[in-house]
């Protein structure tokens, strides 16, 4: 089975262990590579290096960034009494192109999953309470995905922040832009109605 | 026709990458299945609301060179009450969890198929632990590893006033084999009669049943024992419920 050179082997290898590539598209990419001019390589192989030495997680919220703060807890014309949270470092990516939200975020890293034996000590949940123990929060937004883990995270801190006095809500879910009304299952439909408003 | 139908619950949903989810069906017909669903993370995908977890659902099936995969799916029972608090998602992961652990792939069990299906809908209005105690020593008889509760499991002779329950021994001890087993420990007439009750009433019985606190705890940790000795592991999901759920009931 060795039909390339060790260091080609290696480098095919390097990049079929990354989320989505297959071993085809990793061999397209190592040969794109070593054809491709040598500065390519290099330019590629230092912005790995350099995004993975110097981002780190926002000591604030948890999303990535390379100083202390993200550039979202840092800028100072954001509401600070509202905050949305959210699995992942991306969900805040797709929560900004809204344009919608101006407040702030908290990432979890995570979601709870009692199949997979996550419970809420493996999430930055701690951190969260910290942060509400310390600021005027009006609003928890809970941006967790509609998934029964999703669910399963919102709950529980709903569970835990609504004593607090804290108004805590969850992103609508209900039916997705361009859908069929036929084609919905019921739990969608029901949420939709549960999330209804009124129209002007 | 490479296709095929199957109604199936599903137990579990795993991401798999560009949108696509690898589901582990729990089938009448077929028993245990793994398939993939494509595009069912995208919200404008039809199936998605069809293939989440602890769904009753009818699938169309594509038979595949490697992995079959979901042509079409309709729902039969979502049942939405499954996913309105942490305690029902956790007894619900709980039963799908050990329904994985019980059985292998493409074996045949249609009475834990309707087992299952019978505890799911029945957790809406029934008390969830007493369902779920049931649940365990129903699934694991169905499975073959029945525990004895009549008479004594080691020497065959009827039960004495004093006895005992061991795992690796299969069930009730006498009080002479109880003595001889490391593993036994001494259990009361009551629980075993309790025992009994969930193993051979039907669930949509059980709510007849009055369990006190103190047999709850007991009946808890025996069966948790001997499914282990069965399955080797402890399930993620009993743990879960151990640590962050048990104590919410405790209350009701
Ligand atoms: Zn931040
Ligand atoms: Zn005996």
């Amino acid at each position: 089975m060795n039909y390339y050179t060790k260091t080609v082997a290696r480098l095919i290898d390097q990049f079929s262990r990354l989320p989505g590539i297959g071993p085809k598209t990793a061999q397209r990419l190592a040969f794109y590579l070593l054809v491709a001019p040598p500065e390519v390589a290099a330019n590629l192989a230092n912005a790995i290096a350099e995004a993975r030495t110097t981002v780190r997680y926002c000591q604030v919220c948890g999303n990535f960034t390379e100083g202390d703060r993200c550039f979202i807890c840092s800028d100072g014309r954001r509401s600070t009494d509202i905050i949305c949270v959210v699995e992942r470092p991306r969900d805040i990516v797709a929560m900004e192109k809204t344009k919608g939200f101006r407040g702030l975020y908290h990432v979890l890293h995570g979601v709870i999953s009692p199949m997979e034996g996550v419970g809420p000590g493996q999430l930055r949940i701690k951190e969260l309470m910290r942060r509400l123990e310390g600021a005027p929060v009006k609003e928890i937004i809970l941006a967790t995905n509609p998934s029964v883990e999703g669910d399963a995270t919102a709950l529980y801190l709903a569970g835990l922040i609504n004593p607090l006095e804290i108004r805590v809500t969850r992103l609508a879910h209900g039916l997705p832009v361009g859908a069929d009304l036929e084609y919905a299952d019921q739990i969608t439909l029901s949420k939709a109605l549960e999330g209804r408003r009124v129209i002007k | 026709m490479k296709l095929y139908q199957v109604d199936a619950i599903v137990l579990r949903s795993v991401e798999c990458g560009k949108g696509d989810k690898l589901l582990l069906l729990f089938s009448r017909r077929l028993g245990r299945i793994k398939v993939i669903a494509h595009g069912v993370s995208k919200p404008s995908s039809r199936k998605r609301g069809f293939v989440q977890p602890f769904t009753y659902s009818k699938f169309l099936i594509r038979r595949g060179r490697e992995l079959d995969s979901v042509s079409q799916c309709e729902g039969i029972a979502m049942f939405p009450f499954l996913r309105q608090s942490l305690a029902m998602i956790s007894y619900a992961s709980y039963l799908a969890e050990l329904t994985l652990a019980l059985t292998l792939e493409g074996e045949k069990n249609e009475p834990l198929f309707q087992l299952i299906l019978e505890t799911m809908r029945l957790l809406e209005s029934g008390e969830a632990e007493i369902l779920t105690r049931s649940f365990e020593i129903k699934a694991v008889s169905l499975v073959g590893y029945r525990p004895v509760l009549d008479i004594c499991a080691g020497c065959g002779q009827g039960l004495t006033r004093d006895l005992f329950f061991s795992a690796g021994g299969g069930g009730t001890l006498c009080e002479v084999c109880g003595l001889g087993d490391q593993q036994a420990f001494p259990i009361n007439k009551g629980v075993v009669g309790t025992l009994k009750a969930l193993l051979n009433l039907p669930q949509d019985r059980l709510h007849q049943l009055k369990v006190s606190p103190a047999y709850r705890r007991q009946i808890r940790t025996l069966l948790s024992r001997y499914l282990k000795y069965y399955l080797e592991r402890d399930l993620k999901s009993a743990a879960f419920i151990d640590q962050f759920i048990e104590d919410i009931w405790s209350h009701v």
